[in-house]
């Protein structure tokens, strides 16, 4: 009844034998290796045919398309600052750091632990120091921060750093801007000294520059005054220092370089001081008092983490 | 130029006073954004009068703004010297302004004069008058016991509470009222303090607290009386926490999301179930106050102090609302009943699309098509089977007789 092409038909139409069905193991791992090289080719023919099609149409091809992540897949966020927005730019103007941007104050940094450091947490504070220009050391002695404040004001200290510890490893950064906050409570991660960066530079003791990328949002604004008025307004371009605060999804990266002028057209980074990573847990209005200060905004966990792509800062 | 239509007030720390108008969905600064200063931070927003055309704006540097909503949109500007320290309430009563500053002075002025001053403590963080009888007011702040005060009488207060008992280390307990408001039906005062506890006074019973419990473990920065309910009030805490609590059992009845920061002013309306707040986070949020759900929420841009309400509020989406809610029931009924897979079926051809049918039309016609190729198919079969079954049994039976 059935014609010859009706046969081949129905034998095309029958899927090809899963591989994972072959028992014999040579045999599944020869058919294996050649469905990825027919693949592999497929792939390659067509990324060929694409590149000569796009030479071809010239300026008329199609734009590259532009992979999809996280970041730029972001919730609309209605904090994001405009940088013409008058009323964000006075609000900016005169907040408590607007002295430091005034020119009016140098910063003068005081850096402490918590009671009883581990060497880590020494060797952090140390490194920490030669990054920042113009800061200071102060073992804790088991004094409290409240009582550390009016110390440190009285001694004109712009910013108190603290590094905070847990199971011998540095785990928390609280930094509050004096004389009247703000102070911000971090979450300090994947600290890597200079002696366990490979081939780390020395350091010099120029200022060096700031970068800060990423800081949009009305929240991130204000973090972003915090670290910039940690360090000097001019920073001493021929120590070619820099210092960077990257944003990328809510986490800081802080990383700090000399770079290198190979020639006129190469630029080279050797990477210095230490290398860590802050996270933002809450930033309190005036100074450390994390039992009656205000919070203008805490980070809760499970209450705002609603989306991937939800960032906040 | 007419004054934009607003139902809700919102005084900022930069000094700006935002009228937004909630259905809409939009709001705007009524003073100019150029001049905005922390100076002249907004520390207290209240109706002039009951017919809610005037707002008096108390500003940090002790002056007072009348800003007239109606028509004109004209301001007045009254400066006090009002004492020491930043200013922390302004109202004005019949004519007469009551202003209270940090330093404890409260002060009652017609015009330029001073009429009457009460020395109501250091550290003064509540100041507040009684919206039944506007006669009394009421005064309290840190290590300053509650002290509810007559016009009348300048010397001494009507009514002092008296602190709690020490606790069980036989240590004293702090001060720090933080809020107050007078109950609706009853001379009851509801205080909130810095060390998270809620206190309910009775001035006829006792001078200590009646009823006194606590909420969360941060200061309550705001509170505010529920609209309907005088058992219930509305707290925020600086770590921005909202919730409904019974004053009767001291049990959180409802929490409200979505804050980021703490919050500086709660305010319930009169007639709507509805509750305004705002505070660091620089948000005023609205939320339902029987659902919890957050009905609108406005990024105001600047750190917000104080918030009014105006009476009318207009909500033209209630029987649109109304209609969910009915509709929700209906759906909910009928799962109920629906006990029968027959029904279940019934319903599904219901809720197919157009183009769905055509689809199933079209599979339907193949199925039927498919089906009689089969029945024809199957006849012949069982022909032919039939045919040889006879064979085979002729076979056996040849078999059998071999």
């Amino acid at each position: 009844m059935e014609g010859p092409e009706e046969i081949e038909n129905a034998a095309l139409s029958i899927p090809k034998r899963n591989i994972s069905s072959i028992k014999n193991k040579i045999l599944r791992n020869e058919a294996y290796r050649k469905l990825k090289m027919e693949k592999r080719k497929a792939q390659m023919q067509e990324r060929k045919k694409r590149k000569q099609e796009a030479e071809e149409m010239g300026e008329k091809a199609p734009p590259k398309k532009v992979p999809k992540t996280i970041e730029n897949m972001r919730v609309f966020d209605e904090t994001m600052v405009n940088p013409q927005d008058t009323e964000v730019m006075i609000d900016e103007a005169q907040d408590e750091m607007s002295s430091y941007f005034n020119r009016e104050t140098l910063p003068k940094i005081l850096i402490t632990t918590c009671d009883r450091p581990c060497s880590r947490t020494n060797k952090f504070c140390k490194e920490l120091r030669n990054s920042i220009p113009n800061s200071e050391i102060y073992y804790r002695r088991g004094l409290d921060l409240k009582k550390i404040i009016p110390q440190a004001l009285s001694r004109d200290f712009t910013d108190l750093i603290v590094i905070n510890e847990d199971r011998k490893e540095p785990n928390g950064l609280v930094m509050s801007h004096l004389p009247d906050g703000p102070t911000a409570h971090f979450k300090l991660s994947s600290l890597r000294l200079s002696t366990e960066i490979r081939r780390a530079g020395d350091m010099s003791q120029h200022r060096p520059e700031v970068i800060l990328n990423n800081f949009n949002t009305r929240l991130g604004h204000s973090v972003g005054r915090m670290l910039a008025s940690l360090f000097h307004h001019d920073p001493q371009f021929s120590g070619r220092r820099v210092v960077t605060f990257h944003n990328q999804r809510d986490f800081i990266f802080f990383r700090h370089h000399r770079y290198v002028f190979r020639n006129s057209k190469k630029v080279g980074l050797k990477e210095l001081g230490p290398r860590f990573t802050l996270k933002l847990r809450s930033l309190q209005k005036g100074t450390f008092d994390s039992k009656f200060g205000e919070y203008e905004w805490v980070h809760k966990r499970h209450e705002m983490e609603t989306s991937r792509r939800k960032f906040f800062l | 130029m007419a004054a934009p239509i607003c139902n809700v007030y919102v005084g900022a720390e930069t000094g700006l006073l935002k009228g937004i108008h909630v259905q809409k969905s939009n709001w705007t600064n009524l003073n100019s954004v150029e001049n905005a200063d922390k100076s002249k931070e907004i520390v207290s927003l209240s109706w002039s009068d009951d017919s809610e055309t005037e707002l008096c704006v108390g500003l940090k540097n002790q002056t007072a703004l009348l800003c007239n909503l109606t028509g004109s949109q004209n301001t007045n500007e009254i400066s006090f010297d009002a004492g020491e320290g930043k200013l922390r309430n302004v109202v004005k009563i019949n004519d007469k302004y009551f202003t209270s500053v940090e330093a404890g002075s409260v002060k009652c002025w017609q015009g330029d004069d001073v009429i009457a001053q009460w020395n109501a403590g250091k550290d003064l963080f509540v100041h507040r008058h009684n919206p039944k009888d506007t006669t009394q007011f009421v005064t309290g702040g840190k290590e300053n016991e509650l002290k509810l005060w007559d016009v009348e009488r300048e010397l001494t207060p009507i009514f002092t509470t008296k602190n709690v008992r020490n606790d069980w280390l036989n240590l004293r307990v702090p001060v720090w009222v933080t809020g107050v408001v007078f109950c609706r039906d009853s001379d009851r005062l509801i205080s909130c303090t810095g060390h998270h506890q809620i206190r309910v006074y009775d001035p006829k019973v006792q001078r200590r607290p009646v009823l006194d419990f606590e909420f969360d473990e941060y200061p309550i920065t705001a509170l505010c009386l529920h609209s309907s309910d005088d058992n219930l009030v509305v707290v925020g805490n600086t770590h921005g926490k909202m919730g409904t609590i019974d004053v009767r059992t001291g049990k959180v009845v409802n929490l409200f999301k979505g804050f980021a920061g703490g919050i500086r002013d709660i305010q319930c309306h009169a007639s709507e179930p509805i509750v305004a707040s705002c505070g660091l986070d620089r948000y005023l949020r609205v939320h339902d106050l029987n659902t919890r759900a957050l009905l609108h929420k406005f990024y105001l841009k600047s750190r917000l102090n104080c918030i009014v309400l105006s009476k009318n509020w207009e909500l033209k989406n209630i029987e649109d609302d109304d209609c969910k809610l009915i509709g929700g029931n209906v759906t909910v009924k009928n799962e109920l009943t629906s006990d029968g897979e027959d029904d279940v079926w019934d319903q599904l051809k219901t809720v197919s699309t157009k183009t769905k049918r055509k689809h199933q039309t079209e599979d339907l016609a193949e199925k039927k098509r498919s089906k009689i190729q089969r029945k024809e198919t199957d006849k012949k079969v069982s022909d032919s089977e039939s045919k040889t079954s006879k064979k085979q049994k002729q076979t056996k039976k040849k078999k059998i007789n071999s």
